[in-house]
């Protein structure tokens, strides 16, 4: 009997009914569970918030847990990649209190920011590598994974940042790795003798939040339905520049007569970052900080209560004279040229103050009168944040003012300047009172608001002091090329112009015309120290000496433009080289000595020069000013300026092609910029991307313990160079058994590294003089006299970044606080001919002593000119703590809280109970809503 | 025969227990009805606290401890309304605001990371407000405004943003309204009373408050509202210093401890709640 095929349609009918009935119930079966799971999960997003808080809490107190530890113990033990027993760590840079906080695999690795672990055998895909603690806070193009996300920590604020490792999830962090895999472990938390607080445990969760604590935190880990755990990264703050010298975050009550610190402080931080190559804008909008623009305290108020003038930064005098405040800091032959876009809103400064503020018939935007700029016909009067500013952001919020170029400001105000730290200043009684040995850690010879840990420092920190030391006219660039475009219109939809490049004109560098200085003050003024008294600085009573201000002058006058020549802004014959070489050969004294052939010393951890030579402005021309002397811009006007049809050239430099490519200058600093390069490198501990400590040195010459003072550092500078610290002007450098380095990158499969190469320098001060390679050419200086010029420039440099730092001054050893006669700094005679030649000295020469070394300087004589590094305990520090949820069955964060502190350690010296907590900050994402993950 | 209807007696009973059943069940549901008012009304207070924890939980965690602080209480004896009041400076606890407009000309980042905070209890109104100074403060001179040399600053804008202050001085209203630029704008105001405008209720019948702050020397301060008192603490020096003469750090709060009792008239209830905050300073101490 054969079934009829009516049947087995009935049959598959119905089977299809009950798939489809079987699939409907499926579904809002799943739909209903998934309703009541998105409930029961949002029902509990209060508690896991507060969890992610508590984890954020937890680590910061990890953290300071760990400083406190390091800063109270005499000594820090640390470990060596080379196989040698453990040393004593002097400094933080690499001490056990960053190990924790390190990826375990890849400690201090900057990239790649997603790919560190995952091949490590017991990777955990969860445990994402922690490049990114701040990305919660950054700018969208900063987070944009595929686009630029590397660049914040590619500029200016990259520095040892230990926030790099995986997340640290308590009892769950002391992975045992393959042997031969990595030689160095993180030394664990639980290491240190003592109780283990509560939160060394694991902190597993089930669904209901019950934690799970079996004893097998392996098996635990595994069954659990959340993870809790944190990530911690700490910034040395004492390796950025200080904003907020002054503690008391007073502001001046009177612009007119603002306090010492505003205008040392000012000077010098406004010339360190338009060294360290930002636009001029940025630089001007220091003032914010330390003029305390718009406060009302600060405005100049009629006999009604109104405005009558704003400080200095809403006045101006004339583009074209030099006593426009805008022109201060840039070059004097450089001319007007953003000014013009920004005179008409400003008021001329008169020496009794009292200015009337302009309310009428201007524009914000001076060009744009008739309908460009914004805002269009209105003029704000503001109380902005301004002045001394509590927080980063605060901080970044007051440079940026109304500029629209703000992005640039994050990596600068973030990571290379801090509001919190606290400057070294001389005693009140000074020199009577000061007492080396049992000064306070901030007690010191010079004022300055610079005291950077040199081992911490971010690159871009010691390339902006080391660059704003040097005198404008060395480090002046030429511009080889003009490249000229055409506005073509904008483009559509997206609003912005379209360019058309046309032909490019070589340039000859070598032209006066075609230089351009590094702009940036020149600091070797009266006003920042008073080692140069020889030359004093122009004087602010309208007087100046020499004579060149006329007509009004704004009181303080200390914006005035240095007029005095070049010998007079830096004493000695140093300018007068080789004639031959128009334009350049001026300063030759450098030009047998090969120590700037090794490059500039690059930083161990970021592979970052610390001399950033490539940042020399482009200048645009725009064709819209009327006239042939229409201004070149350094700054790139924005997109309103432009108009359909208009011309742009723009001079583009050769950062290769700087002007004095001979100076003695440029040996010292890649001596100093190498040494310190070298120095850091003996103490990394931990493979990282850019160094392998077992691998830096040639066999032998890894050896922190030589590297633990200012004074080694000193040697080591003085051996870049083939001079010797202890046997000064002695002999060739040759004759003189120095070890000095050549950093070389290697490329490996893996990656690049770098190794520290031994070198000779082919000259010193002292061979220079004995083979007569310095006279001039025309015989006018003999290589005796120039000599002396090459000794006071290089003594100099030593006592301002060097020889100031407290400790070295006084021979003081920072780990025990006795002090040495034998170890303190003094200025050596390295032409051997028996004098010493320093500025420090009343008549910059002094007879040496015995052994090379120059009298100690007088008391009135130290200076820093743009602060000083020093080597030791810092005690001011950032913590960024991110406490994070974590879901097993989602696998991913459910939620999670950023938690950025600032913290002074110890700030008295007097013991670590006064340590405290100075800033606080709870950062949110909104791209981490509570309810946004639930969603898988 | 058989008898139709019911007895009298049978009525009599019927309506007997149909009168006690039916008083029984008004008065229990009238007992449950004012006892799930008097539940409710718990439910909201104790909603309402955990708002209020939640709330100045967020506050305090973001407290500047290098900002000066100040708890006052006034009686209501004088001049002034009955109030306890806690004004501090704190981050601001929302999203950072990263989503500006990066064309030219717009300038939202005319900003501030830090606010002025204020708890405030208004005796009087029963009413707990909170609320936070205005990031910015803009206003368009509405007034006319002449100076002598004959600029009038009519139509000009103005714009101010909080400040924060170390120095506690005297009081809260004293100290933070000292930026406002003086003219006759009634919108040109300082930071207290621009912190006293934005401040709004947040819960009401709070009948009795007390904020005692404990502080880092191990000392406690606190005001209830019964008498006149002011508190002003200075914050904490930016660069860490301490000197013998003036140690501020120590005299800044390690814990806030708040008590509130609140009141529901219409079922008088009273309940207390006691909460305690840990400030964002886990120091001083050794390790």
């Amino acid at each position: 009997m054969t079934t009829p095929p009516g049947d087995a349609r009935r049959r598959g009918s119905f089977l299809v009914v009950c798939l489809a009935m079987m699939s409907l119930v499926a579904i809002v079966g799943f739909a209903l569970l998934k309703q009541l799971r998105t409930q029961t999960d949002a029902s509990t997003a209060n508690q896991r918030a507060m969890l992610a808080e508590g984890a954020a809490q937890a680590g910061v107190a990890h953290a300071l847990e760990q400083v406190l530890r390091d800063h109270a113990g005499a000594t820090i033990e640390i470990r060596s990649d080379a196989g040698a027993a453990p040393a004593r760590a002097l400094t933080f840079l690499d001490g056990p209190y960053r190990a924790p906080f390190g990826s375990l695999s890849h400690p201090n690795t900057l990239t790649p920011w997603n790919g560190a672990e995952t091949n490590a055998p017991d990777a955990d895909k969860d445990v994402r590598p922690e490049h990114m603690l701040t990305l919660a806070w950054l700018p969208w193009w900063m987070g944009d994974p595929w686009a630029t996300r590397f660049s914040w920590y590619e500029r200016e604020g990259t520095q040892h940042y230990d926030g790099r490792g995986r997340y640290y999830e308590p009892g769950w962090y002391d992975l045992t790795r393959t042997p031969g895999d990595e030689p160095v472990r993180a030394v664990p938390f639980v290491e240190f003798a003592g109780p283990k607080p509560e939160r060394d445990g694991a902190v597993f969760y089930d669904e209901r939040f019950v934690r799970l604590d079996s004893g097998d935190p392996v098996a635990d880990r595994k069954a659990a339905r959340y993870r809790l755990r944190y990530a911690i990264g700490v910034e040395d703050l004492q390796g950025h520049l200080l904003v907020n010298p002054q503690a008391d975050m007073r502001l001046p009550q009177d612009y007119r007569t603002p306090p010492a610190w505003v205008r040392r402080s000012g000077d010098a931080f406004a010339a360190i970052m338009g060294a360290a190559g930002h636009p001029d804008w940025f630089v001007d909008h220091w003032q914010h900080v330390f003029q305390g623009r718009g406060w009302s305290v600060n405005v100049d108020k009629g006999a009604g209560g109104h405005p009558v003038t704003f400080p200095l930064m809403y006045r101006w005098s004339d583009r074209t004279s030099p006593e426009a405040f805008w022109e201060c800091y840039r070059k004097p032959e450089g001319g007007a040229r953003a000014e013009a876009l920004y005179a008409s809103t400003y008021v001329r400064g008169l020496a009794a103050g009292g200015e009337t503020i302009r309310v009428d018939g201007h524009r914000w935007w001076g060009p744009r009168e008739n309908g460009g700029g914004w805002p269009y016909g209105m003029q704000r009067y503001m109380h902005v944040a301004v002045g001394p500013q509590y927080s980063w952001w605060n901080l970044y919020y007051a440079l940026t003012g109304c500029s629209p170029d703000w992005g640039a400001n994050i990596p600068a105000t973030m990571f290379m300047a801090t509001p919190f730290g606290r400057p070294i200043t001389r005693t009140p009684g000074y020199p009577g009172d000061y007492q080396p040995a049992t000064r306070r850690w901030h007690q010191a010879r010079v004022d300055t608001p610079f005291h950077v840990n040199v081992m911490t420092a971010p690159p871009a920190v010691v390339s902006a002091m080391l660059l704003a030391y040097l005198p404008p006219k060395f480090k002046v660039f030429k511009y080889t090329r003009i490249d000229f475009y055409r506005y073509t219109g904008k483009v559509r939809g997206n609003d912005t112009w379209e360019r058309t490049p046309g032909a490019s004109m070589a340039l000859d560098g070598r032209n006066g015309l075609n230089n351009v200085s590094y702009y940036g003050r020149d600091l070797l003024v009266d006003a920042t120290h008073p080692g140069f008294a020889e030359f004093p600085a122009p004087r602010r009573d309208g007087a100046s000496s020499p004579p060149s201000l006329t007509g009004e002058v704004i009181t303080p006058d200390y914006h005035v433009l240095d007029q005095r020549g070049a010998q007079e802004q830096y004493p000695g014959l140093a300018w007068n080289g080789d004639s031959s070489r128009p334009g350049e050969g001026t300063d030759d004294l450098g030009e047998h000595i090969d120590a700037d052939e090794v490059g500039n010393g690059v930083c161990t951890h970021t592979g970052l020069p610390f001399i950033f030579m490539g940042l020399g402005p482009a200048h645009y021309h725009a064709k819209q000013f009327p006239g042939n002397d229409a201004p070149l811009l350094t700054v790139r006007p924005p997109d309103w300026f432009w108009e359909d049809g208009m011309n742009l050239a723009v001079k583009v430099p050769d950062p290769d092609l700087v002007k004095f490519q001979h100076s003695y200058w440029w040996d010292i600093y890649s001596s100093l910029a190498t040494a310190i390069s070298v120095m850091r490198a003996q103490w990394v501990q931990y493979p990282n991307d850019r160094s392998r400590p077992a691998q830096a040195f040639p066999a032998g010459d890894l050896d922190p313990t030589a590297f633990q003072t200012m004074r080694d550092l000193d040697r080591q500078f003085l051996a870049q160079l083939g001079e010797s610290l202890d046997a000064p002007g002695s002999d060739a450098p040759a004759a003189l058994g120095l070890k000095a380095y050549r950093p070389q990158q290697r490329w490996t499969s893996a990656g690049s590294y770098w190794e520290f190469e031994p070198r000779t320098t082919s000259n010193n001060i002292r061979s220079l003089l004995d083979q007569d390679l310095i006279a001039n050419i025309d015989g006018s200086l003999g290589s005796d006299q120039r000599a002396r010029v090459m000794e006071r420039v290089l003594n100099d440099v030593r006592l301002s970044f060097l020889g100031s730092s407290p400790e070295y001054a006084d021979g003081i050893d920072w780990r025990s606080g006795a002090t040495d006669a034998a170890a303190e700094f003094r200025p050596l005679d390295f032409d051997g001919d028996g004098e010493v030649a320093c500025s420090c000295y009343p008549a910059a020469l002094a007879v040496a002593e015995g052994d090379g070394r120059g009298p100690k300087p007088p008391a009135e004589g130290w200076f820093s000119v743009t602060g000083c590094f020093f080597v030791g305990k810092s005690r001011f520090f950032r913590i960024w703590s991110r406490g994070e949820l974590w879901d097993n069955r989602l696998s991913r964060t459910i939620s999670e809280a950023l938690l950025e502190s600032a913290v002074c350690i110890d700030p008295e010296g007097q013991g670590t109970a006064d340590s405290h907590v100075l800033y606080q900050r709870w950062h949110f994402d909104k791209y981490q809503g509570l309810l946004s993950h639930i969603e898988p | 025969m058989r008898r139709r209807g019911f007895t009298l007696i049978e009525v009599i009973v019927c309506i007997a227990i149909g009168t006690s059943l039916a008083t029984l069940a008004t008065t229990t549901f009238l007992r449950m009805r004012a006892t799930m008012r008097r539940v409710n009304a718990r439910l909201e207070m104790h909603n309402t606290a955990r708002f209020v924890f939640q709330r100045l939980r967020a506050d305090l965690l973001a407290m500047q401890q290098d900002a000066a602080l100040w708890l006052e209480s006034d009686a209501g004896t004088g001049a002034g309304d009955a109030t306890v009041r806690l004004v501090f400076l704190r981050g601001k606890t929302d999203t950072t605001d990263f989503s500006h407009d990066l064309e030219y000309g717009v300038y939202t980042t005319l900003n501030t990371d830090l606010v002025w905070a204020q708890w405030r209890w208004d005796q009087d109104t029963r009413r707990l407000c909170a609320g936070a100074s205005s990031t910015v403060r803009e206003w368009t001179m509405a007034a006319d405004w002449t100076s002598p040399d004959g600029h009038n600053f009519r139509d000009r804008r103005f714009r101010n943003l909080p400040q924060p202050r170390r120095a506690a001085g005297v009081d809260c209203r004293t100290t933070l309204d000292d930026n406002r630029f003086g003219s006759p704008d009634p919108r040109d105001v300082g930071d207290f009373t621009d912190l006293d405008a934005n401040t709004l209720p947040t819960t009401r019948g709070v009948t009795a408050m007390t904020i005692e702050l404990v502080l880092a020397d191990g000392s406690s301060v606190s005001v209830d509202g019964t008498a006149d008192r002011v508190v002003a603490l200075d914050g904490a020096f930016i660069d860490g210093r301490v000197t013998a003469a003036a140690a501020p750090h120590r005299r800044r709060p390690r814990l806030v401890r708040v008590r509130m009792t609140m009141h529901d008239a219409p079922t008088a209830l009273t309940q207390d709640f006691a909460f305690s905050f840990a400030t964002p300073d886990p120091l001083p101490g050794t390790p």
